[in-house]
């Protein structure tokens, strides 16, 4: 490892210290005030690593770099309604529920491919309750949703231009510029 | 009036007063000035500033909590303004809540409203068509309403006067029923809306696939660059107010202009009451105004008012002015104000798949919005069983499609590669609907708003007309369509819409030739009080199938420099 990129890793341990103070990542505070909704310190945690497991970090950072799981909170306590409310929260509790019988240990330590296995479980037609189906459908679009619009995608991975000065119609499709619409 | 100071006076006289600053009240308000007019502009709303106050322009995606949604309480509390395609986090401050503005639905009626300077230039969708005399001669022929006063000659020079001015974008498409005006370069047709364009040529008589006509600036003239406006940038985020004066407004062009004479006082916050007639001089001497924010009643004098305060809203005003001369409200001697409410009927739409022409795409975006289809039904002759015809919006376009489908690196990777969909094409009706006398708003006998003013009750339906237009633009555009060789062609038919939401309601102070059916003249005057002149929505006869803010700002113009002639002459 040369020494600038060193430099560069101990800058974001210390950022990432200064962002997270302890309490806070060992879950005994929530991260988030909500309006609506009641989740504990754990369940928070848990959604933050269900959010990692749909958006993993690899080269390209991961959902809780992005502080996906807030946004998916966010979004669950100020945009639907109180049934799905409910079923969000009795499909977190039962999501809880079932991962225990599932695996030994916590979601959080599962193995990669085990917890894959299971969120897919879900997501493939299936006999889990409709609370949890409906919580897994909001948390994967919501999720999906905070990723592709989060300042990281939008500027790394495809570009959003908010002034494309330009209109150019009969453009042959390998040399059209990728953008996303607005 | 205990609350007047005797020594302001003066300074409340003024040569003209505008009441509301949108698209038409802009215009007087750059009009009267320019002609060396003190002109006051009232506004019942907030100031709202060009750029300065347009705090979301410049916001990235990720820079709105909620993505652009709006949260459910707000959507919940505001049902009618939720229902507005254009209503946003991005757009929220520039939109009346339902809460603050509450008005009385007889029947259904989603009444959308821009209550600040500038009104609702600042969100409207910026299509911008002139009307022809198969308009203007609608209703002489086909037995509604009364005949429209003017013709399309009288209204042509201020068409071309305000074109240049404002900038319209389009094509000299040689259309009879789609008169061509001052243009700035059109936005092109994209390959399948140009394919669709000359597959209609070939195949349908007196049926056009044109580009939108739009108020952008594709290519600025000298006048532009001295209103301050520059190239539109195609970030079609217009709605947001834009910083570029990309698109006209009143805040980026009337009223600046205004300003920049010296002669405009803009007033803010300032609920007209109603209009002062007086008796004994037999004319209007001002307006009473209630001011937002203290609720003090102030009263303001001028030789001539101009009422621009949105359709609908200059009808309370005048339904409000009462006197002993006036006891039905101001100017109706014909008892036709407030009724003969119409609007466009936008309830269907066609959508269909296209096969083929997928090497080609666009790059960037067209503020236009595509292609315009001029309205071909009952134009040269009656051909079907209801009156009048539509318009209609026509684009074509391509989505990025991602497969969502899984988890992890791979959902991560697919989620950065999306494919190209085929081509799809849409379609949306703007049917003109018949005024009628029992489409009308009123007062309401007791209940008021936070400023004194009556509610308003809306009683303005669909009728039989439109149905019949509905069914009649379903199968015609699905036939053309299909003829075009489109695939999986879908009817929509939006149920349970209520008018409004095409946001073009017009009429209840009419122009006609009489004064016993009709409240205006030809030049927008009323008919019993010279000096009050009509110059919005309030004044249409008739709808046509135009969107109609072009046609408010030329006769806006028109009336405007009629009233600074006739107040030389000394006739007001």
């Amino acid at each position: 490892m040369n020494r600038r990129i060193a430099i560069r890793n101990l800058a974001l341990v210390l950022g990432g210290a200064m962002l997270f103070p302890a309490e806070l990542v060992a879950g005994v505070k929530n991260l988030i005030t909500l309006k609506n909704i009641k989740v504990t310190p754990d369940q928070e945690r848990l959604l933050a690593d269900i959010a990692e497991t749909i958006i993993p970090k690899t080269s390209t950072p991961g959902a809780k770099d992005l502080t996906l799981h807030l946004f998916v909170l966010t979004m669950v306590d100020d945009c639907y309604n109180k049934t799905d409310q409910d079923n969000f929260i009795k499909g977190l509790v039962q999501f809880n529920e079932l991962s225990v019988n599932r695996n030994a240990g916590a979601f959080s330590v599962w193995p990669v491919a085990d917890r894959e296995a299971f969120l897919l479980s879900i997501e493939q037609a299936n006999t889990y309750p409709t609370e949890l189906n409906r919580f897994y459908k909001i948390v994967k679009d919501k999720t999906v949703q905070g990723y592709t619009q989060s300042q990281f995608f939008m500027t790394k991975e495809i570009v959003y231009e908010l002034v494309p000065g330009r209109y150019i119609v009969n453009v042959p499709v390998k040399s059209a510029v990728k953008t996303t619409g607005k | 009036m205990a609350n007047i100071n005797i020594d302001s006076v003066k300074e409340r006289i003024f040569d003209a007063i505008v009441i509301g600053s949108g698209i038409s009240g802009g215009w007087a308000a750059k009009e009267f000035t320019g002609r060396g007019l003190k002109t006051l502009l009232l506004e019942r709303g907030r100031d709202v500033r060009h750029i300065m106050d347009y705090p979301t322009t410049s916001k990235m995606p990720w820079e709105f909590e909620h993505r652009n949604e709006l949260p459910l309480a707000i959507r919940e509390a505001n049902p009618v303004v939720s229902r507005c395609y254009a209503f946003h986090e991005e757009t929220e401050h520039f939109f009346v809540k339902d809460t603050e503005h509450p008005y009385i639905q007889e029947k259904p009626f989603d009444w959308i409203r821009g209550y600040q300077v500038g009104g609702k230039s600042l969100l409207w969708a910026r299509q911008t068509q002139r009307w022809s005399d198969f308009d203007f001669e609608g209703p002489a022929r086909d037995g509604f309403a009364v005949d429209w006063p003017i013709r399309y000659k009288d209204i042509a020079p201020w068409y071309s006067y305000v074109e240049k001015f404002a900038g319209i974008s389009g094509n000299l498409d040689g259309i009879p029923e789609l008169p061509d005006g001052e243009f700035l370069p059109a936005f092109p047709l994209n390959t399948v809306e140009d394919y669709f364009s000359k597959h209609v040529k070939a195949n349908y008589q007196n049926r056009h696939v044109i580009s939108a006509r739009c108020a952008h600036l594709s290519k600025p003239q000298p006048v532009h660059f001295q209103q301050g406006r520059g190239q539109c940038q195609n970030r079609t985020l217009c709605q947001r107010g834009c910083p570029f004066g990309g698109y006209f407004s009143s805040n980026s062009s009337t009223i600046p202009w205004a300003q920049k004479t010296g002669k405009l006082t803009l007033r803010p916050h300032s609920v007209v009451e109603s209009i002062i007639y007086d008796e004994q001089k037999g004319k209007a001497t001002g307006v009473r105004v209630i001011d937002a924010n203290t609720r003090q009643a102030v009263e303001y004098y001028a030789r001539v008012i101009f009422v621009n305060a949105s359709a609908i809203n200059t009808n309370i005003i005048l339904l409000n002015s009462k006197s002993s001369r006036f006891q039905n409200g101001f100017g109706n001697d014909s008892g036709t104000l407030g009724k003969y409410i119409a609007f466009h009927n936008y309830t269907a739409n066609v959508g269909a798949e296209v096969e083929g022409f997928k090497d080609m795409t666009v790059d960037g975006r067209n503020p236009a919005g595509g292609g315009y289809i001029p309205r071909f039904r009952n134009v040269y002759k009656q051909e079907t069983n209801f009156l009048r015809g539509y318009a209609s919006g026509f684009s074509a376009a391509r989505y990025s499609n991602t497969d969502a489908w899984g988890v992890g690196s791979d959902l991560k990777n697919k989620l950065k590669k999306p494919e190209l969909s085929g081509w799809y094409v849409g379609s949306h009706m703007m049917g003109e609907s018949i005024p009628k006398e029992t489409n009308y708003v009123k007062l309401d006998d007791k209940e008021k708003d936070a400023w004194g003013v009556p509610l308003l009750r809306f009683n303005v339906d669909y009728d039989d007309n439109d149905e019949k237009m509905k069914l009649d633009y379903l199968e015609q555009i699905s036939e053309m369509f299909a003829s075009a060789g489109f695939k999986n062609i879908r009817k929509h038919v939006s149920v349970g819409k209520a008018p409004g939401l095409d946001i073009h309601e017009m009429g209840g102070a009419r122009m006609g030739h009489d004064p016993k059916t009709s409240v205006l003249n030809k030049w927008n005057q009323v008919h019993s009080c010279p000096n009050v002149f009509i110059t919005d929505g309030a004044c249409m006869t008739s709808t046509g199938t135009q969107n109609p803010s072009l046609t408010y700002m030329a006769l806006t113009a028109r009336a405007a420099n009629h009233a600074v002639d006739e107040i030389n002459k000394g006739n007001i």
